[in-house]
């Protein structure tokens, strides 16, 4: 039994697996990463786990832009202009941290 | 990196998420006194460590509340407007502060959640229950919130509970304080994003809950950001952080759910307390060993 609607149930499903799959390959890279650093102490083994955290830090992102696609197949213009302002500020920050 | 640390960074952040899921929060208020106080790491590097795992705790705790629908996704979209630029707000005050300060803050802002949580013990009780949540309804004063209306399946009282949103505008004004407060001391938000949800906003104390999970992603993302440009974010501290708040979080996530409102409520104001007192002490100029 679900209350709501299936035009929402769209939307969870799509940020279910984002989050889901986000979380999973983060922690495959960083575990990988770990396993390798364990072994070799190479400086790859490194940049594997970086890889990791940085997909990790990405998910959010991803289910914020998710969440805006949602909004414009549904036409609903408060909420694509909301999830576009998070978009903008979350990038600026990106920009501002990695260049 | 040796294996002790490892270890006891991994430990941090699985006792640190475990804690903090089961109570709907980011666990950030656990990571920045162990990572602190337990391993001695600058409060700086604790915080930007913290809201990477908070970001961890926040995907995985929020991905089982999605897929129960008890998130609003809306409200979460429109009070994160507010909440990442107070982040990225946050961010940059942190970096201007001294450790001393920022170590005052993050007591003296517990020693205040506390106080009010315990004032409104009462007023929460009445917030939450079900009766009150359907008189909510139809009451005129929650119109304002109409358009953020949603409904969600609670397992424990098996029925589907459906809500308004009160005060949105408030809402949102406290969000960037939130955002500011999550960013300045890594907390995530929750602490203060859910007594805000579930008292001026009028959600019941479980849809709070998921949203905050949700929200807080996102607010430690903008945070994390500007903590990472001053370099106080280190991929090796934080990745064994990360691995321990990923499965507590994945525990108390599903711990959450099974339990009674009443009981996350009882165990919620409990903890405020204890951690109101350690703060206390910390902040303390005199040499008591916490």
């Amino acid at each position: 039994m679900k209350a709501a609607s299936s035009k929402d149930n769209r939307l969870y499903k799509w940020l279910y697996l984002t989050l889901r799959s986000g979380i999973a390959c983060s922690l495959c890279l960083v575990c990988l990463g770990f396993i390798l650093f364990g072994i070799t102490k190479a400086e790859f083994a490194k940049s594997i786990i970086t890889l990791g955290i940085l997909i990790l830090v990405l998910t959010p992102l991803l289910s914020v832009v998710l969440a805006m696609v949602n909004f414009l197949m549904e036409k609903d213009k408060l909420y694509i202009g909301i999830s576009i302002a998070i978009v903008c500020i979350l990038v600026l920050g990106l920009v501002l941290a990695l260049v | 990196m040796d294996e002790i640390s490892l270890w006891s960074l991994g430990g941090v952040g699985l006792a640190g998420s475990l804690l903090g899921s089961m109570l709907g929060l980011g666990g950030g208020v656990f990571y920045v006194p162990l990572l602190t106080l337990v391993l001695n790491l600058p409060i700086h590097i604790a915080i930007g460590t913290s809201l990477v795992a908070v970001i961890a705790n926040s995907i995985t705790a929020s991905s089982t509340h999605i897929k129960a629908q008890l998130t609003n996704i809306r409200l979460g979209m429109f009070l994160e407007t507010a909440a990442t630029i107070g982040a990225i707000a946050g961010g940059f005050i942190a970096a201007v502060l001294t450790s001393p300060i920022l170590t005052g803050l993050f007591g003296i802002t517990l020693v205040g959640i506390g106080y009010s949580m315990v004032r409104r013990r009462q007023l929460i009780q009445e917030a939450t229950s079900l009766r009150e949540t359907a008189v909510e309804s139809d009451d005129s004063s929650t119109r304002s919130g109409g358009f953020l209306a949603a409904s969600y399946y609670d397992r424990s009282l098996n029925q589907v509970v459906t809500y308004n949103v009160s005060r949105v505008p408030q809402g949102w004004g406290i969000s960037l304080l939130v955002g500011i407060a999550s960013s300045l001391l890594g907390v995530g938000g929750g602490i203060m994003n859910i007594p805000v949800m579930n008292l001026i906003m009028r959600l019941p104390i479980r849809a709070a809950m998921a949203t905050n999970s949700f929200m807080v992603g996102i607010t430690a993302l903008a945070g994390a950001c500007v903590y990472y440009y001053h370099g106080y974010i280190h991929p090796l501290t934080v990745a064994p952080v990360m691995v321990g708040a990923f499965i507590g979080a994945l525990i108390g996530a599903q711990l959450v759910q099974r339990a009674r409102s009443i009981i996350l409520r009882q165990i919620f104001a409990i903890v405020l307390f204890i951690l109101a007192v350690l703060m206390l002490l910390r902040a303390s100029p005199l040499p008591i060993p916490i």
